[in-house]
Parts: C-alpha cells; sequence; structure tokens
C-alpha cells in the first residue's frame, strides 16, 4: 500500500518546513520595561479586579506584554494600553496559566514607539490568592495590598532582529554549560540521537503499517 | 518437562496389576482406580499453565515492540541532555532523596537540607532565579561554569539529611537510581544525575514496550495498529520529559503499563499461575514506587476477581488460589510499608493518609463536587470550586500540550488551539471506531469497566490530593498531566483505535500521519525547551 509512504514522507517534509520555518524566525526579546522593581509577593488579591498605572513608554512593534504575576493556576488577564483616552494596544490571556512568576498576554501588534501610556490590567475571577509582585505605591505590611496598590513590572516583548539560525552557535555553547557532559558537542550527540529517532519510527511505520 | 507429561507416569504406574491375592488385589484396584478417577479430576479441574521457557519467551517478542522501546528510551535520553539540571518539577528533592538513601543508608525525612554538595551546585547553577522564570536562561559564560568545576573539584560532602516533598515516598525508585548513582560516584554530581536520568529513559522504554503489548492484547485483530499507539507513545514529549529527569513517575509509569498490560492478557488467555504472579508483581512494585499507585488498586482489585471468577468456572478452585497469590504478591510490600511508617510515627500510607482522614472528617460531597470540577465542567447545584477556569480544557487539555521546565515553559496560546483541532479529529476517528466495533465492545465490556475503574480510581487519588492542598495550604491545587502518566496504555489503544477509525484503506496512513503528528509535537517541544533555557 502506497498510501503510507507517501503520507509519512508528506508529513515529515511538513515537519521539516515547519521547524525551518520557526527557526527562520527571531526569539521574542525585551523591548523595554517600566523600570519598576519586582518585589517578589507584594500584595495579593482574590482576581475579579481591575488596575490602572502608568507604563512608560510602549516600544514599536510590541507583541506581548509581560506582567509581574504570579500563581499555580493563573485567571484571565486582559491589557488595555492608552494613550489619553486612545486605545493603543489590547489584549488577553485566558485562564490556565502558570506556574511562573510573571505572565505574558499576547496584545495587537504596537505599530509605532508610543511614550507616556497607560496600562490596565483586569483580573478575572481566581481559584486561589493571586501573587502580586511589584513596588507598593505606599507603604504598608507587605501582603495587605491589592492590585491598585502596587505598581507592576511591565516589560514590553517584541520579536528581535537575528533569527534563531543566526544564534545557532550562541545557543549551542550555552547548551554546553552547567551539564555533565558539558560542551557544545553535546548537541552534536543530540542531533545524532533525534535523527535516530525519526529515522526508527519512520521505518518501523513503513514495516508495520500495512 | 511439562507437568503434564510428568503426572502422566506415576499413574500409567498405578494401574499395574501387582501380584498378590485376588480379594485384596481387586480392593486394591478399585482404589487405584478411585486414585486415578481423582487425579484426572485434579488435573481437568487444574487451570493449564504451559512451562516457561525464556529463550521462546522472548523470540514472541514483536521486533516493532522493541523498537517502540528503543525509541522511547532515545527519546528520554534526549531529553536527558536538553533539560538543565533540577529544571523538572522536584527534581533536587529526588536526587536529594536517592544521596542521601546511598550516603547514610536509611530513609530520608522531609525536614532538614539538602547536601552542601547538592546546594552548592543550585547555586552555581542559579537553579532559583531560573526556576519559575521563563526570561531568565541558565548559566551562560565560561567564568559561571569555571566557578562550578572548581566549587565541584573540591569535593563538598555529600551527607543530607533532607529531601523535601520526596520524603514522604516509598523507596523502590530511588533505591534503584541508587545504582547509577553509585557507579557515577567517581565523577561530579553532574555526572551522577546525568546516568540517574539514564535510568529514568530507562523507564521510557519499558513504558512504550508494554503500552504496545498492552494495544495487541486489546486490539488483536489489527496488526498494524499495535504500531501507531505504542509509537505513538514512545515519542509522546510529556513522557520523554518525565524519564529524562529524576522523578518516580517514569517508572510509576512502566510499572502501570505493565499492569495494565497484565490485565489485558489475562482478559485475553485467562489467569495462569504465572500471570497471577506477574498481576501481583507489578503490583507490588508500583505500591513500592509511586503512591499514586494506589489509585490504581481497585480496578487491578477488580480485575483480578473478574478474572479469577472466569477462571473458577471453567477450572474450579485453583482459580482462586490464583487469585489469593496474587494479592498476596501485590499487597505484601503495602503490609510492610505500612509497618514501617507506624513504627516511625509517620502515618501510615504517608500522604494518601491525609486523604483518608479527610475522608472521615465528612469531606466526601463536599470533595466529590471538587474532584468532579477537577476534570469537568460543574453540574448543577454543585459549588464553584474553578470560577472563571475550564478545567477540562485549561488545565488539563491546555497544559498537555506542553508545560515543561518546572512548569514555565509552554508554547505560544495559539499552539493549543491548533492542537485542539488535531486532537477534536482524533477523537471524531476513535469514536467511529467504536461505533464500528460496538459488538466487540459489548462483549468485552466488563474488561473494559476494569480500565475504567483503574482509571477513576487514579483520577479521584489526585483530585483528592489536590483538594487537600487547597483546604490546608489555600493553593490552587495540583493539576499536571504528568499525574497521568500512568495511564498512558489507554493513551495507546485511543490513538490506535482512531488509526483503524479511518477504515482498512486509509487506516494505515492516518496511523502514519498520527505518528509524525506525536513525531513533531516532541521535535517543537524540544525547540521550545532550548529556546526557553539557553536562547
Amino acid at each position: 500500500m502506497r498510501s503510507v509512504p507517501v503520507a509519512l514522507a508528506g508529513g515529515l517534509a511538513l515537519v521539516a518546513v515547519a521547524v525551518g520555518g520557526t527557526l527562520s524566525r527571531p526569539p521574542v526579546i525585551i523591548a523595554g520595561t517600566n523600570s519598576v522593581a519586582a518585589q517578589l509577593a507584594a500584595g495579593h488579591t482574590r482576581g475579579d479586579t481591575r488596575g490602572c498605572q502608568q507604563g512608560g513608554t510602549l516600544p514599536g512593534g510590541t507583541a506581548a506584554i509581560r506582567l509581574s504575576l504570579s500563581a499555580n493556576v493563573g485567571p484571565k488577564v486582559a491589557l488595555n494600553v492608552r494613550l489619553g483616552s486612545r486605545v493603543v494596544t489590547r489584549g488577553e490571556r485566558d485562564a490556565g496559566w502558570g506556574e511562573e512568576e510573571t505572565v505574558s498576554v499576547p496584545v495587537a501588534r504596537v505599530a509605532r514607539t508610543t511614550p507616556g501610556v497607560v496600562v490596565c490590567t483586569t483580573v478575572g475571577p481566581t481559584i486561589e490568592s493571586l501573587q502580586i509582585n511589584g513596588t507598593p505605591k505606599r507603604p504598608t505590611p507587605s501582603g495587605a495590598l491589592g492590585l491598585r496598590d502596587v505598581l507592576l513590572r511591565i516589560e514590553y516583548l517584541r520579536p528581535g532582529h537575528r533569527s534563531w539560525w543566526s544564534l545557532a552557535s550562541s545557543v549551542a555553547y550555552h547548551m554546553g554549560l552547567g551539564h555533565a557532559p558539558s560542551g557544545a558537542w553535546i548537541v552534536f550527540l543530540l542531533l545524532v540521537l533525534m535523527f535516530a529517532v525519526a529515522a526508527l519510527a519512520s521505518q518501523l511505520v513503513v514495516r508495520e503499517l500495512r | 518437562m511439562s507437568r503434564r507429561g510428568s503426572s502422566k507416569a506415576p499413574a500409567g504406574r498405578a494401574t499395574k496389576p501387582p501380584s498378590v491375592g485376588t480379594r485384596s488385589f481387586d480392593r486394591r484396584r478399585q482404589a487405584l482406580k478411585k486414585q486415578t478417577a481423582r487425579k484426572q479430576v485434579r488435573r481437568r479441574r487444574s487451570v493449564p499453565s504451559p512451562t516457561f521457557h525464556l529463550r521462546d519467551a522472548l523470540r514472541r517478542i514483536p521486533r516493532a515492540a522493541l523498537l517502540c522501546a528503543l525509541i522511547a528510551g532515545l527519546n528520554a535520553a534526549c531529553w536527558s541532555i536538553i533539560t538543565p539540571p533540577f529544571q523538572v518539577p522536584d527534581e533536587p528533592a529526588h536526587f536529594a532523596y536517592t544521596q542521601q538513601l546511598a550516603q547514610n543508608e536509611r530513609l530520608p525525612t522531609a525536614g532538614g537540607s539538602y547536601s552542601p554538595e547538592e546546594g552548592i551546585v543550585l547555586r552555581d547553577i542559579h537553579q532559583k532565579a531560573v526556576k519559575w522564570h521563563p526570561e531568565v536562561g541558565t548559566i551562560s559564560s565560561a567564568e559561571e561554569q569555571r566557578q562550578l568545576q572548581i566549587d565541584l573539584a573540591q569535593h563538598p560532602s555529600r551527607a543530607g539529611v533532607g529531601a523535601g516533598v520526596a520524603a514522604s515516598q516509598p523507596p523502590l525508585y530511588y533505591l534503584l537510581e541508587a545504582i547509577p548513582y553509585g557507579l557515577g560516584s567517581g565523577g561530579t554530581l553532574l555526572d551522577q544525575l546525568e546516568l540517574m536520568r539514564l535510568l529514568s529513559a530507562l523507564m521510557a522504554a519499558i513504558t512504550a514496550f508494554f503500552v504496545f503489548l498492552f494495544v495487541r492484547e486489546t486490539l488483536p485483530s489489527a496488526s498494524w495498529a499495535w504500531t501507531v499507539g505504542g509509537l505513538s507513545v514512545a515519542l509522546a514529549p510529556l513522557l520523554g520529559f518525565m524519564s529524562g529527569a529524576v522523578n518516580p513517575d517514569s517508572m510509576l509509569a512502566a510499572v502501570s503499563a505493565a499492569t495494565f498490560y497484565c490485565l489485558a492478557r489475562g482478559f485475553r488467555c485467562g489467569l495462569t499461575r504465572n500471570l497471577a504472579i506477574a498481576i501481583g508483581t507489578a503490583s507490588a512494585i508500583g505500591f513500592l514506587t509511586k503512591l499514586n499507585f494506589i489509585g490504581l488498586a481497585p480496578g487491578v482489585i477488580l480485575g483480578l476477581f473478574v478474572l479469577a471468577i472466569r477462571a473458577w468456572r471453567a477450572h474450579g478452585l485453583i482459580a482462586l488460589r490464583h487469585l489469593a497469590l496474587a494479592l498476596a504478591i501485590a499487597v505484601s510490600p503495602v503490609g510492610l510499608y505500612l509497618f514501617v511508617n507506624l513504627a516511625s510515627g509517620r502515618p501510615g500510607l504517608g500522604i494518601v493518609s491525609n486523604t483518608i482522614d479527610g475522608w472521615h472528617r465528612g469531606f466526601v460531597f463536599r470533595e466529590i463536587g471538587y474532584i468532579w470540577q477537577f476534570y469537568l465542567p460543574r453540574l448543577p447545584g454543585m459549588a464553584n470550586d474553578f470560577p472563571g477556569l475550564s478545567t477540562t480544557r485549561q488545565i488539563w487539555f491546555d497544559r498537555s500540550v506542553g508545560l515543561y521546565g518546572w512548569l514555565d515553559t509552554s508554547f505560544p496560546v495559539w499552539v493549543d488551539t491548533v492542537a485542539l483541532v488535531a486532537a477534536g479529529l482524533i477523537a471524531l476517528l476513535y469514536t467511529r471506531s467504536l461505533v464500528v466495533v460496538r459488538a466487540v465492545l459489548r462483549e468485552r465490556l466488563v474488561e473494559f469497566l476494569v480500565y475504567l475503574v483503574m482509571t477513576i480510581g487514579l483520577l479521584a487519588l489526585i483530585g483528592a490530593s489536590s483538594y487537600l492542598n487547597v483546604s490546608n495550604e489555600g493553593g490552587g491545587g495540583w493539576a499536571h498531566p504528568r499525574y497521568l502518566l500512568p495511564l498512558l496504555p489507554l493513551l495507546g489503544a485511543v490513538l490506535a483505535l482512531a488509526a483503524r477509525g479511518a477504515g482498512r484503506r486509509w487506516g494505515p496512513a492516518v496511523g502514519a500521519l498520527i505518528v509524525v503528528l506525536f513525531l513533531a509535537h516532541d521535535i517543537f517541544s524540544q525547540l521550545q525547551v532550548i529556546a526557553r533555557f539557553y536562547g
């Protein structure tokens, strides 16, 4: 039956194209921040709340905004970035994220750099206390503050300028550190192993699926 | 020599007439006749138990099953290289358990610190700064690497006291991990950790092997589909991720797959003595590996009873002896574990005791509502335990798509939506297959009921643990798909059935595409982890 080799070859070709396409794109980088320090557990909230704060300069190209909120199972988070009464960009992240000390919210891509924006954060209902990491607006015992009382650390994320391909050697060097065995050669070992996995799996599929 | 062959000889000798007086000869002949008849009845009643030849058994193993095992092992080995040391949930605690077992030759405690050596490594690789901070990568400079090597070269002490969250777990996995730990004792802690991770990778191989065999037993008529189930599980990134780390979940998955296979074999071939021993041994190993195996126990016991009743109808009381044998082997480590825990002043069944305690304190109805919503949409009349959250989709599905590192590394949100489409197509094919084979389903309803009870038991245990965590500590509960790894054999069967759902003509091609889908998922998961830690 020829359909199996055709399906397998087509599928693998699609995977190869997808991997190539992904590696041709640049990684996400931090384009700017609001320069607020993210002090862990500066406040807590049970959700269903909203807070606005000065967001500094919103860099052009921003595609996601990272906020200093943490949870095991995070609530829905919606963002609205305004300049005066004009909405510059907005976005939301569904509930269920975590476990992280931050949450990234994808937003509509920002065309050009906009200084002096206000970032409004709306947090949906939570199943646990949501930890707010940031700088308190006024001196109060830690933990007694809510979303309106704490300045969140905001990071603006956008795609970088260099593709993953061009970063390959630096990633390989990085992968060889802090491991045993160490050295960039482990990347080649990894490639050999993964090609072996793909080849063995393909051989098995062609032989058995008849 | 077979048991049947050996039992024939004395019976034949017994029928030879003795050279004595006629009356006494008649009496003896009648007595011997009765004795022979009794032996024949006993022989008829005994369950056939073919002699076990290791070489024959090895020859009967399908090559495809071995290849699935090899692929799963290699894949997990890749994950062991990709994931930075101690950036897998609770790996520092599991490593500490093994280290203290090997160094101190006694079980560690929950309190107390890790060894100075582990503490130094955690500090030098910035483990705390990286954990839960997806924006922070691992060490990236030659100076940091040099510092790590200098500190390790000073041979800091390996004696610690505590193993944190791992301390409540039974010791079998850690005892096995002590072997690669010992083999690597001439090197650094990082050498030992990598060797220990490779033992976990071996567990992934065992898991895939038994998943293949389970699918073969449950779907005997579609040999091509066995490979779809076995290979897809072998390539599952969650299995690779967890089995590329020091974590007893890897061994739990392997021993659960073996248990599923033994039960499926029993449903197909009947409960023999060897199989009873195998089920009992697999269960005993499961109990000694991770407490979560207790969730599977009700289903395993039900399965054994069903198999024993079937065997009893055909072969009589000997079947009950096999049941007793299996249960005795399975339960013996639980008794030992209870004894050791009670003797050392700990809760009898470790953290599972807390769950049972909770039931005694009248949590039952509240807890059932919570456990239901932990997996499924809320029913009318239930308190809302998960406001604003669809647990089925946003916890169990989305997190199965990809959540690596300390559960801090995930795909972009749109990937979950794409994955939902693929999962929907597989679900459609699976449903079609169920409709087509509904007559067979009806015949094997009891068998599927056993697997269902095993599934519900495990889900209930995880849900109850999460409920207690929420009640006692006010956290968000424990919700990670790795706890469902013991159910991988069922995933293998579902995928094989889904491929069959496309019909005989297109089924193999669809099966090939399902395997490619899992391979792609695995590759992109690895790239995601590489980008997060080393990008």
